[in-house]
């Protein structure tokens, strides 16, 4: 195996691992389209960062202008929809209110920044369906890192991340929501900016709910699901990329998703055998 | 305005836009305004496998994008009704799948490297690429061979309008009674109920292919949801939701045309028509319910 191909599939093995395990949390809050709408607010932020990078001229500050840019974008969109439940409107209309200003203002500014010939659609549509072969070791680094920062979090506190994640208003009452809720926004657009470069981020909300849901069936308990779940997505995320490597020349990320669609659908009617099995030998 | 460039936009904006609010009034007050969302994705498979089939954008194309997007629709349904995921669960987990198979079918068949299937167009739409060359003058419009080169993609959303517009109009009683009257669903027989859910899906689907034709994905959503939301804090039955939403569908491309103009004029810019138009339809959707209670309508948001 060559230098690329590993340094590929440890970031598709740690980007299936984050998505996995800080997915099986988003499902338990069942705020998979909210990531999705987040993911998809970090574009405009892409979008601006490319344009003050042709201003500013300076090749150095890109990432981090990716980042700071990125961050706040995904961040205001998350914060609009929090801002339109909390106006009274339902949770989908908040969303799709949500996704339509990200997207709208995305691409209002790509045409301007465009006008200036600071960008091309193409970046923009690797941004949207990921471009796994050519990530680097810098690329992976931030999914390593946050992976090893989540396990640790998750080790220290999985027990209050329970409470909250299962018992809202547990936290509510201990006046720790305002708090929580802010932490959860920041995590939810660090967990995407991290994975972006492997996925996309119309595949990504694929990676954060698939592993929970083919987990679901087979595990007891709150630490067993986020664990399970980050195992199945690291490890079938990995599958795929070396799948996608050698023996079935397709983009990566595509595979990546569809093949954990085919492992929620096996577990699910696996699920389903062992059940009536069960049934059968109790009556 | 330039009749063989502006009116082609206009007319394949108004169209998709209408076929979208038609579909939207189904899926808002339901809380499943995100399947047109998520059924704006799903489509790349069908899309793809119906210009495999056929080489050309003619109507097996919509076809297979009508047959993904109503298995697509029928799958969100079994798991929602079957498996109760979590609200949304069901759908974030299905669209990237139909996605991903869109992405392996355009590896698979070849048609990525050919550009005849432009992902950057189906994503962001190509609504200024539209031209209608034998429409030079006003009377031009009643000739029949004007007609038969108007652009392909400007067909497709009229059809689509047509279609909904008929399937609407004609189930509209139903339609009407059990989106304003939430405890008609529980009333009805397991086979009107089921007649109900094919009638939602073929709509949803034709909006669907329309907006992508039209468009492009990214925009749908606020096709779909922009104008019904606005039209919700001020109508009080379908018919009312539908005209309002017509209304502010009207409005937003009225003050898209100007914006582009107004920026290419000061800027030397001109903004992607379909971007500037979902940031008018989400200001809109959020105005509309501030208008509603400064009118004493004090109808609850969707």
């Amino acid at each position: 195996m060559d230098y690329n191909t590993l340094i590929v599939l440890m970031g598709l093995l740690s980007t299936g691992s984050l998505l996995g395990g800080f997915g099986a949390l988003v499902s338990l809050k069942g705020e998979n389209l909210t990531a999705d709408v987040a993911g998809h607010g970090v574009v405009s932020g892409v979008v601006v960062s490319k344009g003050l990078l042709a201003v500013l001229g300076a090749a150095w500050l890109a990432v981090p202008l990716l980042w700071v840019c990125g961050f706040a974008s995904s961040a205001l969109t998350l914060g609009f929809i929090f801002w339109a439940r909390s106006r009274g409107y339902s949770a989908g209309a908040a969303q799709a209110m949500a996704i339509g200003l990200a997207y709208g203002l995305t691409l209002v500014l790509m045409s301007l920044v465009q006008g200036y010939g600071a960008f091309s659609t193409k970046g923009l549509t690797t941004l949207l369906l990921g471009d796994a072969a050519t990530l680097s070791l810098g690329r992976i680094l931030p999914a390593i890192s946050m992976l090893l920062g989540a396990g640790l979090v998750f080790g220290l506190f999985w027990r209050g991340l329970m409470n909250w994640v299962l018992d809202p208003q547990s936290t509510q009452l201990q006046g720790q929501s305002s708090a929580l809720a802010l932490m959860w926004i920041v995590a939810t657009v660090a967990v995407v900016l991290t994975c972006l470069p492997a996925l996309g981020l119309t595949l990504l909300v694929g990676g954060l709910t698939l592993p929970a849901l083919a987990v679901r069936p087979w595990v007891r308990g709150f630490p067993a699901l986020v664990i399970g779940s980050a195992a199945v997505g690291g490890v079938f995320a990995t599958l795929a990329g070396w799948l996608s490597a050698g023996i079935v020349p397709l983009p990566t990320g595509a595979l990546v998703i569809v093949t954990l669609g085919a492992v929620w659908l096996l577990s699910m009617i696996l699920a389903r055998g062992v059940s009536a099995v069960r049934m059968r030998r109790a009556a | 305005m330039l009749l063989s460039q502006d009116l082609p936009i206009i007319l394949t904006l108004l169209s998709a836009a209408v076929t979208a609010i038609l579909a939207g009034s189904l899926l808002l007050p339901r809380g499943q305004i995100m399947i047109s969302e998520a059924a704006s994705h799903a489509v790349l498979p069908g899309l793809i496998i119906g210009f495999a089939l056929s080489g050309d954008h003619g109507w097996q194309v919509l076809l297979g994008a009508i047959v993904t997007i109503a298995l697509f629709v029928g799958g969100v349904s079994w798991l929602r009704t079957r498996h109760r995921l979590g609200p949304g669960v069901e759908i974030a987990a299905l669209f990237p799948v139909f996605f991903g198979l869109g992405i392996l079918a355009l590896s698979l068949t070849g048609l990525e490297k050919t550009g005849t299937i432009d992902v950057d167009h189906i994503l962001f739409g190509s609504l200024e690429l539209l031209f209608w060359f034998d429409a030079g003058t006003w009377s031009d419009l009643l000739r029949p061979a004007t007609w038969a080169s108007a652009p392909g993609p400007m067909m497709t959303a009229l059809v689509g309008l047509a279609l909904s517009l008929s399937l609407c109009v004609i189930a509209y009683p139903f339609l009407n009674r059990s989106l304003m009257d939430a405890h008609h669903a529980g009333l009805i027989t397991p086979v009107a109920a089921a007649v109900a859910r094919a009638l939602e899906t073929l709509i949803v689907a034709l909006a669907a292919a329309a907006c992508l034709r039209s468009a492009g994905v990214v925009v749908a959503i606020a096709l779909f949801s922009g104008p019904v939301i606005a039209a919700w804090s001020l109508a009080r039955t379908l018919w009312q939701v539908w005209l309002i939403a017509i209304g502010v569908a009207s409005l937003a491309v009225v003050l898209t045309y100007g914006v582009s103009l107004a920026t290419a004029a000061v800027l030397d810019v001109e903004p992607r028509i379909s971007g500037v138009l979902a940031l008018w339809l989400v200001v809109l959707a959020v105005l509309a319910p501030v208008l509603a209670q400064l009118t004493g309508r004090n109808r609850p948001l969707p």
